[in-house]
């Protein structure tokens, strides 16, 4: 892909390319020259023969206004964080605890303490999570969707001035920006990037995401080190979960 | 069916005003007379309501009216046991609220003391007479989620201490000063004290009873108030469900002493959302939505305007029912306690910082 005319690209229908080829046509078009390839779950890019964690919903759009809004203090004196995901069954648990506990922490600036967890097999997780400020967040996680369904989520953010949340008051699950009824019965469609048109809000923050680390390649150890304490707390949470026991965040581990 | 002759004790409860059309409207009922805890709440109450009398005493009330059948305790958590003697006493049948009590052993001696007088008592929890929630429940039995695997609720308000303000003392809410923790100078007695619902309906919902519980007790919003208004709870079931609540004073409030137009800070003063996850897919549950929606007086805030189904009709209908056919109301004490007995596990919970088995 690489050497590619840049005119030849845009030429090409970007609905049908995948988040390679948009990821190549933003490095073509910024003059970007390092180059990475994703991993197919858009989770790490590798970079120079080593692979990058990517924790690409921090390029999300809801999620840099929600941080946005707690480091601006728009909503202060945060007390609890309430975050949903329920995703198809047979989605990985570890995985989806590593995005929730991830928003969370990344998004309040503040890393888990102390955990405890229940679960029920392959079905559902729900973890309280208490952060080191005594903030606490609570994961409501389960794999009960039908095969090919799109993930429901919702991440509330509750401080002594305000709320803020990536769901309007009233709803229960994600709104669209265009909803169609016709002969093919209901469509939906949600557009969150002119220059990635066709990619979903994730797909978008996957090749933001990559992006911005192949810009910043620099950035690289600092991705590691934050995937790897994400990683020890998510398996503190599954520990948990496995146990019974609340597990506390070992000082060497903070 | 002769009226039921019905009155009210107290009037400082947040529920009472909801009783006031039930009591007026249905003709199963015939409203006798209140008692006030004070004067100002006899000054709240006579702006009102017209025309019901009004005493000053409990006792009085019913020495005036011997021929009061029936009463609702619309009154603080402390008073219910006093409240339940002197109805127990004279056979009037007791409509009590949501919490009897915390304290297990006055607990048991209200059991006691209703069935020995042969009287009913009923428990106000509302919720079972929602419509989402009958439907939720039909859903549920007809297998629409299949085999359940985990109970997700909230059951969330703004907070009432400012217009009731009973509910913001420790000794008042939850029976008596107890700390949350060491080290933390909050006390027993805030949220957790003002939201049994999602505690009881999943029992009911699940088939269940508690087998674990964690609690934690976050920041309080409102620093001012010497109790927990944020907490979450997490656990299982005995069945091997498990659950997420949420009995949070949440949603911010202005601090009316009393409840109107412009109560509402956040634009939904309270919600009891429910989420069901089972082996055959979701049910996501509104319990008081979808509704209408201004942004008008008396503060030019968007603002959540119920169009809920009034509960408490039911909750009357079945009151009477009980009473006039010798029944007992599906939630009694006996039914109710387990409930209690997982919210003070909470608190037991955030105490020592360990999840707790019942």
């Amino acid at each position: 892909m690489r050497g590619t005319v840049f005119s030849e690209i845009i030429r090409k229908d970007l609905m049908k390319m995948e988040c390679q080829e948009k990821l190549e046509f933003l490095l073509q078009k910024y003059g970007v020259s390092v180059s990475g390839s994703l991993r197919p779950d858009g989770l790490a890019l590798s970079m120079d023969g080593q692979e990058i964690p990517l924790l690409p919903w921090r390029a999300e759009r809801r999620f840099i206004e929600l941080k946005q809004m707690v480091d601006s203090k728009t909503v202060e004196n945060v007390s609890v964080m309430r975050v949903c995901r329920i995703e198809p069954v047979g989605a990985d648990f570890r995985r989806m605890l590593c995005r929730e506990l991830d928003i969370c922490q990344w998004i309040l600036g503040d890393e888990a303490a102390s955990v405890f967890a229940v679960q029920a097999g392959k079905t559902a997780l729900n973890a309280a999570v208490t952060l080191s400020s005594g903030v606490v967040c609570t994961l409501e996680l389960a794999a009960t969707l039908r095969p090919g369904q799109a993930p429901i989520d919702k991440h509330e953010i509750i401080s002594e001035r305000g709320v803020a949340c990536d769901r309007a008051v009233d709803t229960q699950v994600p709104q669209q920006s265009i909803y169609t009824f016709g002969a093919c019965g209901e469509k939906t469609y949600l557009d969150t990037d002119f220059e990635l048109f066709g990619c979903s809000p994730e797909e978008t923050a996957v090749v933001r995401s990559a992006f911005g680390l192949l810009k910043e390649p620099q950035s690289a150890p600092q991705k590691i080190r934050e995937n790897e304490r994400l990683l020890q707390r998510a398996d503190l949470i599954l520990q948990s979960a496995k146990t019974g026991s609340v597990q506390e965040v070992s000082l060497c581990g903070r | 069916m002769r009226p039921l002759k019905i009155a009210m004790m107290s009037m400082t409860h947040g529920h009472t005003r909801k009783y006031y059309q039930v009591l007026k409207e249905n003709p199963n009922l015939e409203w006798i007379a209140v008692s006030t805890a004070n004067e100002e709440v006899r000054a709240i109450f006579q702006n009102s309501v017209d025309g019901i009398p009004c005493y000053d005493s409990d006792a009085e009330m019913l020495d005036r009216h011997p021929e009061i059948e029936a009463v609702v305790l619309a009154s603080e958590n402390s008073e219910h046991l006093r409240q339940m003697e002197l109805c127990a006493k004279r056979g009037i049948h007791i409509l009590s609220m949501k919490i009897p009590t915390f304290d297990m052993e006055e607990y048991d001696r209200m059991i006691a003391l209703t069935e020995e007088a042969g009287i009913v008592c009923q428990v106000e929890l509302e919720l079972h007479y929602n419509p989402v929630v009958r439907r939720l429940k039909n859903l549920i039995r007809n297998g629409e989620a299949g085999e359940i695997r985990s109970f997700q609720a909230t059951n969330i308000t703004l907070s009432p201490v400012w217009a009731f303000p009973w509910q913001g003392v420790p000794e008042l809410s939850y029976g008596k000063r107890v700390p949350l923790k060491e080290g933390d100078p909050r006390f027993r007695g805030g949220a957790l004290c003002d939201h049994p619902h999602i505690f009881d309906l999943i029992r009911e919902v699940t088939g269940s009873e508690f087998e674990t519980i964690y609690a934690a007790a976050a920041p309080n919003l409102r620093p001012e108030l010497e109790e927990e208004d944020m907490l979450t709870v997490i656990g299982r079931m005995q069945n091997g469900v498990i659950f997420s609540l949420d009995p949070s004073w949440s949603r911010a409030e202005e601090k009316l002493p009393v409840p109107g137009p412009g109560w509402e800070r956040f634009p939904k003063r309270m919600e009891v959302n429910i989420t069901i996850n089972g082996d055959n897919g979701v049910i996501m549950t509104d319990c008081f939505g979808p509704n209408v929606y201004h942004n008008g007086a008396p503060n030019d805030r968007y603002t959540v305007q119920y169009t809920y189904f009034d509960e408490w009709v039911g909750l009357i209908d079945e009151f009477v029912d009980c009473i006039r056919n010798q029944k007992t109301p599906q939630i009694n004490l006996r039914r109710h306690r387990k409930t209690i007995e997982a919210m003070n596990a909470c608190y037991e919970s955030i105490r020592t910082g360990q999840p707790v088995s019942l």
